[in-house]
């Protein structure tokens, strides 16, 4: 299995297929965190896309200095917040999701399938603010300490701190008024 | 909600793409390669240039064509300044020109 930056340099002497296994690798991450922003999946992946392709174009001007994600994220955070400046409709997805869910609201959770209880968390933190969302998922998700949150996202470190707590009560409350007592079945 | 839970959800929350997104990733990118970028003159140096030939012109026309346009204006009368404003005009159409491409360009990126 190649580092990522063992890939890199790959990449910079033309093999692309070095490059398909670094999309590969971190195309799932990515999504979620511009899902995080976008709030549309669809429209994520197409963010995603126009990353990735910005990604291959500036490869040679990644240093090795710093971990590869932190570069990328911040590629994949900057474009999702360029796309929604572009787009002012963000609330389709959670009104559609919201519809979908509805009707499978009242199976216990238990009997719900992974990737129900997928959707549900999804769910959830669609309601969140788009920077406590964010946050979480660099947190959570991708392990990411909180100076290298502030890297990636721009933000500062106290804001970083406040989005966290405000992200993890907010999520836990969601999911409360999603689930109800369900959610010790989540958990 | 305890850290190693919310750490769990979390891990749960990952979206997957679709299934043929990297394939449809390196498709644009091989079409990215193979389309040859288009060399643009910068619209700055356009605009200088088509500047400092509308003086130099104008000078050249002011020395050249007015003498001979007095001379001219002895036996016929021409008035000289429906001349430069005509090609004042050529200039101005010139340039407007240019600033079509160049929106156009934009909109095709």
């Amino acid at each position: 299995m190649h580092t990522d930056f063992e890939l890199i340099e790959k990449i910079k002497q033309g093999d692309m297929s070095a490059f398909r296994h670094l999309v590969e690798r971190h195309k799932d991450v990515s999504l979620s965190l511009a899902c995080s922003i976008l709030k549309d999946r669809s429209r994520a992946e197409d963010v995603l896309q126009e990353s990735f392709i910005k990604v291959f174009k500036k490869i040679d001007t990644f240093q090795f200095n710093a971990a590869f994600t932190t570069w990328l994220y911040r590629i994949v955070i900057n474009t999702s917040y360029n796309a929604v400046k572009k787009e002012k409709n963000r609330h389709h997805f959670t009104q559609e999701a919201e519809e979908k869910l509805a009707t499978t609201a009242d199976i216990p959770i238990d009997k719900l399938k992974e990737n129900d209880q997928k959707k549900y968390i999804n769910l959830a933190l669609e309601k969140l603010r788009s920077e406590e969302a964010l946050v979480l998922r660099l947190f959570y998700l991708c392990e990411l300490k909180i100076s290298e949150i502030a890297k990636s996202t721009g933000f500062s470190t106290s804001k970083i701190k406040v989005d966290l707590s405000r992200g993890r009560s907010n999520l836990s409350f969601q999911l409360r008024k999603l689930l109800g007592t369900e959610i010790d079945n989540l958990l | 909600m305890k850290e190693e839970q919310l750490k769990n959800l979390m891990q749960k929350s990952t979206v997957a793409t679709s299934d043929d997104f990297t394939d449809a990733l390196m498709q644009q990118l091989e079409t990215l390669e193979e389309t040859q970028p288009i060399k643009l003159i910068s619209f700055r140096k356009i605009v200088a240039f088509s500047i400092a030939s509308l003086v130099i012109l104008s000078l050249i026309a002011y020395q050249y064509v007015t003498p001979f346009l007095s001379e001219l204006s002895g036996s016929v009368q021409i008035n000289k300044t429906p001349i430069f404003a005509a090609f004042l005009l050529l200039c101005l159409l010139g340039l407007n020109y240019v600033l079509r491409l160049q929106r156009s360009y934009r909109e095709l990126l």
